[in-house]
């Protein structure tokens, strides 16, 4: 996941008002990767969810 | 149902588009992108999404359901967190959405107009085998780099990566649901649910490797149209949980 800053290996504890952990996840069309620092500057919305 | 939010989202996003808002819609289907696709299609989805696959997102965001939300500032600092059965269609966790637009942007901020920008898929293997390289021991740094292979098409060394995590930590699920999206990619269906259930049965509470477990065994009953009815009775036979 995070490929890069702190080793996390364990479930974290979000806390509002602290920085979110930050993530690299692939593009849904496969061609990109998506990283949490790439939205600063804009306010931002994650969304999880699946098909099933 | 999660992926009746899309639409729903997608016209959120158009009402706000003048916020200096962005909406990422992660998807975590083992099953991979195609089928996720199929849903943010349908809905026109324009704003950005993402896949994650071997699910490493809960143990870095510590959520084992969805659907989820997590609202993030203009400096990446978290300002409001939903886990479990977060619904646009519901008017409060709307509203704190939109509550949290209407605030003034912090007067310290870097607000900046331009979508974002991403890099490569290629990019990020490259950077995963740097990191890797420089604290080889790294259990997390060691899926990471297995899952970048697997979003690269590298199969039989993203293969070799979980296991050699496993073999380190029999008990880590994401290297097991890692290994799933492998033989999904493989087509060994049967090994993927082996490599599922193992993963279930180290984390008997986590809702979103039980239902991932379910799809694939029967696809029947979640395409083209969810069966809830289904669901119930199998919650039913499998004995336990207070349903999704």
């Amino acid at each position: 996941m995070a490929a890069a800053g702190p080793v996390m290996l364990s479930a974290q504890e979000l806390k509002i008002g602290e920085p979110a952990p930050d993530f690299a996840l692939p593009s849904l069309d496969g061609q990109r990767t998506i990283r949490l620092s790439d939205f600063r500057g804009r306010r931002l919305l994650i969304f999880t969810w699946a098909s099933w | 149902m999660c992926r009746e939010q899309l639409p729903v989202w997608q016209k959120f996003y158009e009402a706000h588009q003048n916020d200096n808002f962005e909406i990422l819609a992660i998807a975590m289907d083992a099953q991979g992108a195609e089928v996720a696709r199929r849903f943010t299609e349908a809905a026109g989805v324009q704003f950005p999404a993402a896949i994650d696959r071997a699910q490493g997102l809960w143990e870095l965001y510590g959520f084992n359901v969805i659907p989820n939300g997590f609202f993030v500032d203009e400096n990446g600092i978290l300002r409001y967190v939903n886990i479990g059965g977060f619904e646009v269609r519901n008017a409060e966790h709307a509203r704190a959405i939109e509550d949290l637009l209407a605030a003034p942007a912090n007067p310290t901020t870097l607000a900046s107009t331009k979508s974002p920008a991403f890099g490569t898929v290629e990019e990020a293997l490259r950077e995963a085998e740097k990191a890797l390289a420089r604290d080889p021991e790294n259990l997390d740094l060691q899926l990471t780099l297995a899952e970048r292979r697997v979003e690269s098409g590298e199969l039989e060394r993203a293969r070799q990566g979980f296991e050699a995590v496993l073999a380190q930590n029999p008990r880590s699920a994401r290297a097991l649901v890692g290994l799933a999206a492998v033989f999904l990619d493989q087509g060994e269906r049967a090994q993927a649910l082996a490599a599922l259930k193992q993963a279930w049965a180290i984390e008997p509470d986590n809702w979103i490797i039980r239902k991932q477990i379910w799809a694939v065994e029967h696809p029947e009953q979640f395409y083209p149209a969810i069966n809830t009815e289904w669901q119930r009775e199998r919650i039913k036979q499998e004995k336990g949980g207070n349903g999704p």
